[in-house]
């Protein structure tokens, strides 16, 4: 793929019916000619109309199993594993186990994302730490602006902070995403005990989310990704099953454990929301999941009505990454899985597996480029020119049937009245005027 | 008795670019309702692509001044005009009118009822809060016939 973004269109399923231009949180989505056509520069991956598509007509583009095998041929292949595949199976495994079937699927190194998770945490943690200590010196404005930190681990939810809640970039975590930072320090452990060059080392996320494809073409904070490529966890779901149903099958059975690099739990219950928040250590924070209801609470940061709000952990997917649209479980049975790993005894695993405890954490590297807005949103870039736009789009809407039918392609008569005065829709476009029914 | 109270730290200036007006009803009582004006002109302005700090100080001032308007006004209109230089917000309601204005610019000052206290309002840092954010603020009140609130929150 070479799309810089992950939804996309399967045209021959697309109906043009409109389900989908209902549902985008940055109205993204226009019906054109019988088809949905998605505005690349506002998609921001949500997926909300690949869960809302009768016809399964919208795809999350990620690399397939079978070509990136070949693709990574030769290199020393190395799988990071979002904590969210071991709650995808139905029976009770455990972690290195499910690792080491990742093993016998052709990979040389298998990392668990919670290692990064804990990274990433322990980054909130220090910025907490560091605001809470000038905060005395601060001045009541920038007491305000201080708090409340925003997590940035939902790359959804921060590109939609880049388009529309520009005052909110400074308070997200200038952190990079755990996988990441999970991807990079498996390059550094390898090239070091393995003696090889880092580009002979491949790195392949299994992931919940097209996001997250996203954000290794389109990198944010960073200028290049660690990760090469994407898997979707349901694409590797049916393979690992096939090993895991295999009787007797342990973990000893690939005599790689060695190969096998995990974390605490701590960084685990990531995976489902409020898990981030319960690991920054402090009480005062706030959780909220599905896009349109995280567009209240920033709507409610913006207008300082949260006093006493010291983090908010935001996801796009309903109940934080299980609730991800690359899965295969339902999203409270494998919450409730992912329990049970959290509970795991370390003990209880094989003793060559490497486990990365608070000490030996990797440092969470900061954002080395400044997040920008994302201004697609805008009528114009001249302040005189929009207010003309906004005055001409209230007349035209003023015309039309507000009927928000979505029959012209647009998903309600405000978004097609600003097509029309953006030249990109016709009045004629809307069939209850053409018919003059109205 | 007639009061009126003007703070000013602007300086006038104009475009040839008409302004931007539009005018909200603001229902007397109704909280549920209450603050739907000014997020309507948050919602304008950010369109408009106006810098965000300054959609937030309007944004915040005219929510007081409406919330006052649902509280003690006895509702009203809002009258919002736009120019590419500023915002101009008129609240005018039909209300008691103010008291004391000076008590009123007091924080903590409150004359609100329980009804609105139990709405966590009323906390008496409405019009001190209306002063923090604007540029220029002129109240007009009059006992018995009501009180007029313009406020402007310059761009630059």
């Amino acid at each position: 793929m070479n799309k810089l973004h992950s939804v996309s269109l399967i045209e021959e399923l697309c109906v043009g019916c409109t389900n989908c231009i209902k549902g985008c949180p940055t109205e993204a989505i226009r019906v054109r000619n019988g088809k949905a056509v998605i505005d690349d520069v506002r998609c921001v991956d949500c997926s909300e109309c690949i869960r809302i598509c009768p016809y399964h007509a919208k795809t999350a583009l990620t690399d397939s199993f079978d070509s990136t095998l070949d693709a990574i041929e030769g290199k020393l292949k190395v799988a990071i594993v979002s904590p969210v595949l071991f709650t995808q199976f139905p029976y009770k495994s455990s972690r290195s186990k499910i690792m080491s079937a990742i093993i016998s699927l052709g990979f040389d190194y298998v990392f668990d994302e919670s290692i990064g998770s804990a990274a990433y945490l322990k980054g909130i943690r220090d910025i907490i730490r560091q605001k809470n200590q000038s905060f005395d010196s601060l001045s009541e404005e920038q007491r305000k602006l201080s708090f409340p930190l925003i997590s940035s681990s939902c790359p959804v939810i921060v590109r939609f902070i880049q388009m529309k809640y520009r005052t909110l970039i400074p308070r997200l975590v200038s952190i990079e995403s755990p996988f990441e930072i999970t991807a990079r320090y498996a390059r550094s452990v390898l090239s070091e005990q393995s003696k090889v060059n880092s580009k002979e080392v491949a790195v392949v996320y299994f992931s919940p989310c097209p996001a997250k494809k996203t954000l290794t073409l389109t990198p944010l904070g960073t200028e290049k990704s660690n990760v090469d490529l994407v898997i979707g966890i349901h694409e590797v779901y049916s393979r690992l099953i096939r090993i895991l149903d295999k009787k007797n099958y342990s973990e000893n059975e690939s005599n790689l454990s060695s190969h096998i690099f995990l974390s605490d739990d701590v960084g685990l219950r990531c995976a489902v929301l409020g898990g981030e928040a319960a690991g920054t250590g402090i009480d005062n924070f706030l959780t909220v999941d599905g896009i349109k209801n995280v567009v209240k609470i920033m709507d409610e940061i913006e207008a300082d009505h949260l006093p006493g709000i010291s983090f908010v952990e935001p996801s796009c997917c309903f109940g934080g990454c299980v609730g991800g649209p690359l899965t295969v479980s339902n999203r409270f049975a494998a919450t409730a899985r992912l329990r049970e790993f959290a509970g795991e005894t370390f003990n209880s695993w094989d003793a060559n597996v490497k486990l990365i405890d608070s000490e030996d954490l990797p440092m969470a590297e900061h954002w080395s480029i400044p997040l920008v807005e994302n201004n697609a949103m805008r009528l114009s870039d001249n302040i005189g020119d929009a207010m003309s736009k906004y005055d001409q789009i209230d007349k035209i809407l003023a015309t039309l049937p507000g009927l928000d039918c979505g029959a012209c392609g647009a998903p309600s008569c405000a978004s097609m009245a600003e097509d029309i005065v953006q030249g990109r829709a016709l009045f004629e476009d809307c069939i209850i005027m053409r018919n003059g029914t109205n | 008795m007639r009061h009126t109270i003007q703070i000013r730290h602007s300086r006038e200036g104009g475009s040839n670019i008409e302004p931007l007006i539009r005018e909200y009803e603001i229902k007397a009582n109704d909280f549920t309702h209450a603050g739907e004006a000014s997020s309507s002109m948050k919602r304008s302005l950010i369109r408009i692509g106006v810098n965000p700090e300054h959609v937030k100080r309007a944004a915040i001032a005219m929510y007081e001044a409406e919330i006052n308007a649902v509280i003690h006004g006895g509702g009203g209109i809002a009258i919002v005009a736009v120019s590419p230089e500023s915002v101009t917000i008129e609240i005018i309601d039909k209300g008691p009118g103010i008291e004391d204005i000076g008590k009123a610019m007091t924080e903590g000052f409150s004359t609100a009822p329980d009804t609105a206290r139990e709405m966590g309002f009323g906390a008496g840092m409405g019009l001190p809060n209306i002063r923090k954010n604007v540029d220029d603020l002129q109240i007009e009140s009059e006992l018995g016939k009501g009180t007029r609130i313009k406020l402007v929150v310059l761009f630059s």
